[in-house]
């Protein structure tokens, strides 16, 4: 039988080698189908410009309207967990950092952590960060800033830049004009 | 099948690798620098590969005008968020609209190797060399790496092979391309008849550090073309070791485990060329399938997978295979939308999808399908925000009588009056030094009361018992003076700088008066801008909503047609496999039993 074996499988490959299995799909996505969905996708999103930009100036409008944004710069000796913000003590926004959010942060992205409204006047910003430090060690800190928000957009940005010279992470606010 | 064919099937599904590695968020430079917010924002979702909301925040940044501390960096990226999201004539008239406005160099540079990427993708190789051509110097050094694998890609696609390998070699030998460039390298050398350079360049890719899966499955691929190009040249030894290299559970193994059985097989190594073939896995790969063929239970296998595909083509005709779009919630990745509950099913869809056709019918299909839960959120919403206007109006015409009374208050206007009368007495003061006027309260009531006291003992006569009394209460009114005297300047610095921040708090005042007589004269217009803007996006969701569901049935039913198509296909490649099998097997049958007749 052992030796019986091989010329089966000799027999075999001689007459099935030189056959083609499965053929391709002829069938493709229709050109015009193509081109709907792409005219499609462009009215949407020109309607969803639209949109967001009313449901920005209904919902928050200019004189009223505080933005609070997320940089990171290099983040070396910093990873970032999560971020908690709290304006005049009050708890607004709390987040949570995926993978993919951390490494959008560190090439460049910027994260727009709140939009919401404040009235006019003195102001006062908390941000709370933990995360794992230099040496990989659990690390929270704080950082805020007393603001005054006056009758347009207010746009605040936190800041984690790394300090070479002191290979420590540096938390601040930015208020930008 | 002939090499060149061979090679062109390969070259053709690692240009795909290629493009994809191309990602549009490595085509936006490092270092560049974030100096505007909006434009971060879209950047953090574009890293995220959420294009559709990158779009979104930079159409919306650039209707408000409010960046631009970017130049022409956010409408690049623009550009190229078109491109990946397949809007290729908006993509196309961003980039001509930048280099029609004379940007920088760097600006025009990149707008150029993106027409060319985009001339490539859509299969335009003249053009896309036309764009290449024109791009200078100051290409960002970052893309280097990028217009060198697009130089060579291009020149491929137009079949000059000399000038893909002169182009596809990198200065230092260690940017992360290195192992692509190597392999189209090899590809062309192939392609020109050289093979010997060609094995060399695969061996020379074998040998890279692979850090990443990309890297490690292009390895595998090297190892996989090297080891059938020895295979097909009868050197089945070193085909052996080459096959041996790639990875079990990579995406090639298939292919690999297959080519191994061929080169034992050939090498009469008959039991060792059944131990890769019957680790053949992945039935609906055509690799296992022709694998399986030379194994003992090949009439068993193709029964099984004759009845799997008999129920998909069902599931296809009742139009169960694909998902269903119509309550998609927009979440997810596409490849876990595979609703079907029957493990062949979700394999025969997975399989369709590995063809390049198919995957971009079914992108298409799925971009719908995000539409139509974009535009099913958005018909929600504006339902609430048409309430919440309604709302504003009524609270606006419920708080109108208020603010026109307070608005009508003359309150201010006395505060004002007060206040010129006291700018005038601080000029007198400071004129003519009349320190008295600023004596406090308690001062101007001691020097009443020893007025007072005075004149009660001038009218008592000049007794001598009171001089002494007089005397004293000289004494406290010289006290009381020059202590007033002493204080005027302090007390003039202090009341003026009282004045100044009354002055402030008036002007405050009067700003507020005038936002809010503002905000009453133009709130009826507000109203009426933001109710007509939200009537006419209204009916704009809604057409939109029914070209979507069109469209979402018509791109369904093409899909549908071409699932049932390559189904059928498969279907009777099997039968006819499986007929050969039986064939086969009746001939050997005749065959021993010819020879047990015959005697030994």
């Amino acid at each position: 039988m052992k030796t019986r074996l091989p010329k089966i499988l000799r027999l075999l490959a001689l007459l099935l080698l030189s056959m083609s299995i499965v053929g391709q799909s002829q069938a493709d996505e229709p050109a015009d189908l193509q081109s709907q969905v792409r005219s499609l996708k462009k009215a949407v999103v020109a309607l969803n410009r639209d949109l967001f930009l009313l449901e920005e100036e209904l919902l928050f409008p200019g004189h009223t309207q505080v933005s609070v944004f997320l940089s990171l710069d290099l983040g070396e000796f910093f990873t970032l967990d999560s971020v908690q913000l709290k304006i005049d003590d009050k708890a607004l926004a709390n987040h949570l950092y995926t993978e993919r959010e951390l490494a959008a942060l560190r090439r460049g992205g910027v994260q727009r952590l709140f939009l919401g409204n404040l009235k006019s006047g003195e102001h006062e910003l908390v941000a709370f960060f933990t995360g794992l430090g230099p040496a990989g060690r659990d690390y929270r800190r704080a950082t805020s800033l007393k603001f005054t928000k006056g009758v347009s957009p207010k746009l605040l940005e936190l800041r984690i830049v790394d300090l070479e010279a002191r290979q420590q992470p540096e938390f601040d606010v930015r208020e930008w004009e | 099948m002939s090499q060149a064919g061979f090679i062109l099937r390969l070259g053709v599904g690692l240009l795909g690798v290629l493009l994809s590695s191309a990602t549009l968020g490595g085509s936006v430079p490092a270092g560049i620098g974030v100096r505007d917010l909006h434009y971060g924002e879209a950047l953090f979702q574009l890293f995220q590969q959420r294009n559709f909301t990158a779009i979104t925040h930079l159409q919306m940044a650039q209707a408000k005008g409010v960046m631009t501390a970017q130049g022409d960096e956010p409408e690049l990226v623009l550009g190229g968020l078109y491109l990946a999201y397949g809007l290729y004539d908006e993509a196309e008239q961003v980039f001509n609209r930048l280099l029609e406005k004379a940007a920088k160099p760097a600006v025009r540079d990149r707008a150029w190797f993106q027409l060319a990427r985009l001339h490539q993708q859509q299969g335009r190789p003249k053009r896309a060399a036309l764009a290449f051509g024109r791009i200078g110097d100051a290409l960002p050094e970052t893309l280097h790496e990028q217009q060198r694998e697009l130089a060579g890609l291009i020149a491929m696609a137009q079949g000059d092979h000399p000038l893909a390998i002169q182009r596809l070699v990198s200065p230092d030998g260690k940017s992360a391309w290195q192992g692509f460039h190597l392999f189209n390298r090899a590809l062309a050398q192939l392609g020109q008849g050289s093979e010997q350079e060609g094995r060399d360049l695969l061996d020379q890719l074998a040998g890279l550090d692979a850090d990443d899966e990309e890297h490690r499955a292009l390895r595998d691929r090297a190892n996989l073309l090297h080891g059938q190009l020895l295979l097909e040249a009868g050197e089945n030894a070193a085909a052996q070791e080459r096959l041996q290299r790639v990875r079990q559970q990579g995406l090639h193994s298939n292919q690999a485990l297959l080519a191994l059985g061929w080169a034992s097989f050939r090498q009469d190594q008959f039991e060792e060329a059944l131990t890769p073939w019957m680790a053949l896995r992945d039935p609906d790969d055509p690799a296992v399938q022709q694998g399986l063929l030379l194994a003992p239970q090949a009439l068993q296998f193709y029964q099984a997978e004759l009845t799997g595909l008999g129920l998909s083509l069902q599931a296809v005709a009742k139009g169960v295979l694909l998902p269903d779009l119509s309550t998609f919630d927009g979440g997810g990745a596409a490849d876990g939308l595979l609703l079907a509950s029957d493990p062949d099913q979700r394999r025969h869809l997975r399989g369709l999808l590995a063809k390049h056709r198919f995957r971009q019918a079914y992108d298409d299909y799925v971009d719908v399908g995000f539409l139509s839960a974009n535009l099913h959120r958005w018909s929600s919403t504006i339902e609430t925000y048409d309430h919440m206007l309604e709302v504003r109006q009524a609270a606006y015409a419920g708080q109108l009588p208020r603010v026109e009374t307070a608005l009508s208050d003359q309150r201010l206007q006395g505060l004002r009056q007060r206040r010129e009368k006291l700018l005038e007495m601080e000029k007198e003061l400071a004129d003519n030094s009349q320190p008295l006027r600023l004596a406090n309260a308690e001062e101007q009531a001691q020097l009443a009361r020893m007025q007072a006291i005075e004149t009660k003992m001038d009218q008592m006569g000049d007794a001598v018992q009171l001089e002494s009394k007089r005397q004293r209460l000289r004494l406290m009114m010289g006290m009381l003076n020059w202590q007033v005297e002493t204080d005027f300047k302090p007390r003039l610095w202090q009341f003026k700088k009282l004045l100044r921040s009354t002055g402030d708090e008036l002007e405050r005042s009067g700003q507020l008066r005038e936002r809010l007589k503002e905000a009453l004269e133009q709130a009826p217009g507000r109203f009426e801008g933001f109710s007509g803007r939200i009537e006419s996006l209204k009916v704009r969701i809604a057409e939109l909503q029914s070209t979507v569901n069109v469209t979402l049935k018509a791109q369904a039913g093409a899909l549908n047609l071409m699932a049932s198509e390559s189904l059928q296909q498969r279907r009777q490649g099997l039968e006819a496999l499986q007929v050969r099998t039986r064939f086969a097997l009746a001939q050997l049958q005749d065959r021993a039993a010819a020879r047990s007749e015959a005697g030994p």
